[in-house]
């Protein structure tokens, strides 16, 4: 590297963001805000918002095979095809397995996102907040480290990340999942409405909720209304649902202080070796291969949880020969997923004569009951929550039976409802869980493979059954019929939920992140993806990322602007 | 199953029907036995269509699998999707076909007449029904092709254009979602 001091110049930012999926385009939106010159560095191509979804109003005939994934993709992307939402309208927005491959220590399946957006494209727009409960667990049973923050810190930033975000959801006062800042509520249909009922009943510690979800159910600022099509996956021309391409990334644009720079894959991050501060980040040109530098008084990291604990290890310097920020050891250990391996189906009788209309793009929530308040569980600690739904089949059960007119007849009728339920189990933080940089194999970039060794242990297994059987119970006692285990079985990762790897904490020997999302020892370096979990709770992640990346610029720029970095 | 043995279980089945059909016999010119295919090709599309219209035909204003251009999402699946196993089952289903029509009425299936169409394709569905029987009492059992006809007539027509706008109710842009409203009497199941 031999850079003259007119490039460094050109070079030089306020801020460098690291990734431009559901965090970074917060942080880019956050630090813009505030007046920073930020340049945002993404690995994968660009990708408009509206101009560049291609598939969003593909009707399924007009797909060359009908939506569905072609044998030789699927043989070519085992990792890949295991994803519910790779499909031909989305197929280009996930990384084809050759493209960056990692090796599985025990089988992981990571499903990545290289564009403008990331996965905030295609995520699955659930957002329950957290509560104490999830935030207090780890201290009060003794597992891995306290998080170093309560709910009452993160409380006001949930609130900010889902006034922008547009976060429809009912004000249902559960302490597990704590109310927001809502637009009105999706509908819940009839059967939904009438379990909902029951099931307080029947199960007084239980609730069912219509989940808080990122679609906007009235118009914001150029972004929706949400029109139901529920095809959001595709990217949406009409802006219903948060993506970082439809709202973070305009809103950091329109302060005139963004920089994007696409096809750039950050090798690592610089360290002055006097103050041991984050001075900037090396990165390799996707398709050059070139190397380039960037500098910034301030870098975050989000990379999405993976990459960004691969970046820092990758940071080796005289002052982190172990990687950067890995004083204590701990950086790679401790991946969590969350467990969706129970999935639980029942038929109802009834409401014959009842329908719904239009599609919704989210489902209904049964919140967190195990382990909390009266419950207390013999073999597991933590508990989970259950995404669940009713809905009308097409065609009676009797079709199997029938050929010619009569099963046309059948298919033409509005057949009996059916109940699903899909658990979500909390994972716990373990060491073991871990990943670690190969020794002698490299990436196309020049980055060292990473090595993930994860697995379900014990305390997951146990929930796993309560969590097949405990929605057994409730669907019979409900009085469905034909009530059945489905079998769900997923690899570890494929919930797209891995987080942990550099983890938030109070004290430096035990953590590489402390309350701010600072790594230890180098303060102007902050990590705010999923990378900073310290355990993984049961509801779905991304919000609680927006509040913590707005949280943690609100802290950095005010540190900034006190010369504190 | 051998093929003689379906000659015998849709005999019990369809009780007389193979005792009469010689009575379908067309004089005339020496009918030529079929070659059995060694492989799919774009020339079975109007043998799928004719298989798929027999599974599922038109009623009313709604059209049916073979205006829906089933057999060509059929051969597509064929060439793009399907695993070597249901290749095979898909193959030897059409020379299975080809193979009773022949015998049965001297004919290619394409010709018949759709009761003779639908005769032959409600004993494939019932000699499927009995496998289905057999798997599900645990009992080593082959895939039947015609499971296989059936499964991709259903996913081909329903997301096909007709499938999709005429046998359902094709609303691309809902504005809402209203949780509970009335069913309608005769009214479709949503796209």
């Amino acid at each position: 590297m031999n850079i003259n001091g007119a490039d460094k110049k050109a070079n030089t930012y306020d801020a460098i963001v690291i990734g431009s999926g559901i965090s970074g385009g917060w942080a880019a939106k956050e630090l813009c805000e505030k007046g920073l010159k930020t340049l945002v560095l993404e690995r994968g191509r660009n990708l408009e918002h509206v101009i560049d979804y291609k598939t969003a109003n593909t009707p399924i005939w007009d797909f060359p095979h009908r939506n569905k994934i072609p044998l030789e993709m699927r043989k070519e992307n085992p990792i890949i095809s295991r994803c519910y939402a790779f499909r031909e309208a989305t197929e280009d927005l996930f990384v084809k397995d050759a493209v960056h491959p990692y090796v599985q220590e025990k089988p992981f399946d990571w499903i990545k996102g290289y564009q403008v957006g990331g996965k905030s494209l295609m995520w699955a727009r659930h957002t329950q907040r957290w509560s104490d409960l999830d935030f207090e667990a780890n201290a009060k049973e003794g597992i891995a480290v306290d998080w170093p923050i309560r709910y009452k810190d993160l409380e006001p930033w949930y609130s900010y990340v889902e006034k922008f975000a547009g976060i429809s959801g009912n004000r249902d006062g559960l302490e597990q999942i704590p109310d927001g800042e809502f637009l009105p509520p999706m509908d819940m249909n009839c059967l939904e409405t009438h379990f909902k009922g029951e099931l307080k009943k029947k199960f007084p510690d239980r609730d069912l909720v219509i989940s808080r979800t990122a679609n906007l159910t009235e118009g914001k600022k150029g972004r929706g209304p949400c029109q139901h099509r529920n095809l959001c996956k595709r990217g949406c021309p009409l802006g219903g649902y948060f993506s970082s391409n439809s709202a973070t990334l305009p809103a950091a644009r329109e302060t005139g202080n963004l920089e994007l720079k696409t096809h750039a894959v950050v090798h690592s991050i610089l360290i002055d070796p006097v103050t041991s501060k984050a001075t900037g980040v090396r990165v390799v040109d996707a398709i050059t291969k070139e190397i380039r530098e960037y500098y910034a008084k301030i870098v975050f990291l989000n990379a999405a949880t993976l990459n960004s604990t691969l970046v820092l290890m990758n940071s080796i310097s005289e002052r982190y020969p172990e990687g950067l920020g890995n004083d204590s050891g701990v950086l790679g250990e401790n991946l969590m997923d969350h467990n969706y391996n129970a999935r639980v189906q029942g038929d109802w009788v009834g409401f014959e004569d009842k329908y719904y209309e239009g599609k919704r793009p989210t489902s209904t929530y049964l919140p967190r009951f195990r382990n909390y308040k009266g419950d207390k569980q013999k073999d597991y600690l933590r508990g989970f929550a259950y995404s669940c739904g009713g809905f009308r089949t097409a065609g009676t059960p009797e079709q199997r039976f029938l050929m010619g007119d009569a099963l046309m007849d059948n298919l033409l009728q509005v057949g009996p409802w059916k109940w699903n339920m899909l658990g979500m189990g909390e994972c716990l933080p373990y060491k073991e869980n871990k990943v670690t940089l190969s020794k002698d194999q490299k990436d196309a970039w020049g980055m060292p493979l990473l090595q993930i060794d994860a697995q379900y242990r014990e305390n997951e297994l146990n929930m796993q059954k309560d969590m097949v059987n405990a929605a057994m119970e409730m669907l019979d006692t409900l009085g469905f019929k034909n009530v059945r285990d489905m079998g769900e079985r997923r690899n570890f990762g494929l919930n797209i939920h891995e987080m942990g790897t550099a983890r938030m904490g109070r004290d430096p020997k035990t953590s590489v992140l402390n309350g701010n999302n600072q790594v230890w020892g180098t303060p102007n370096l902050f990590v705010t993806d999923g990378a900073c979990m310290t355990s993984s709770a049961c509801q779905n992640p991304s919000l609680t990322y927006m509040a913590l990346t707005a949280r943690a610029v609100d802290f950095a720029v005010k540190e900034l602007n006190k010369q504190n970095l | 199953m051998k093929r003689k043995d379906f000659l015998r279980l849709s005999g019990s089945l369809a009780v007389g029907t193979v005792t009469t059909a010689p009575a379908f016999l067309v004089s005339g010119c020496e009918p030529v036995p079929p070659v059995p295919r060694e492989t799919v090709t774009e020339k079975d599309v109007p043998l799928l269509n004719d298989i798929a219209d027999a599974i599922l035909p038109g009623k009313d204003e709604v059209p049916g699998a073979k205006a829906a251009k089933t057999g060509e999402y059929m051969f597509m699946m064929y060439s793009d999707m399907l695993k070597e196993d249901d290749k095979e089952l898909m193959l030897n289903g059409l020379n299975r076909i080809d193979a009773d029509a022949f015998e049965l009425f001297k004919s290619d299936f394409g010709s018949l007449e759709k009761e003779k169409k639908e005769f032959l394709l409600k004993n494939y569905h019932n000699e499927a029904f009995a496998y289905g029987q057999q798997k599900a009492a645990g009992l080593p059992t082959d895939d039947h092709f015609y499971s296989l006809y059936r499964s991709l007539t259903l996913s081909g027509y329903f997301s096909s254009e007709i499938g999709s706008t005429k046998a359902r109710i094709y609303n691309p842009v809902p504005g809402g979602f209203t949780g509970c409203i009335p069913l309608k009497p005769g009214q479709k199941p949503l796209g």
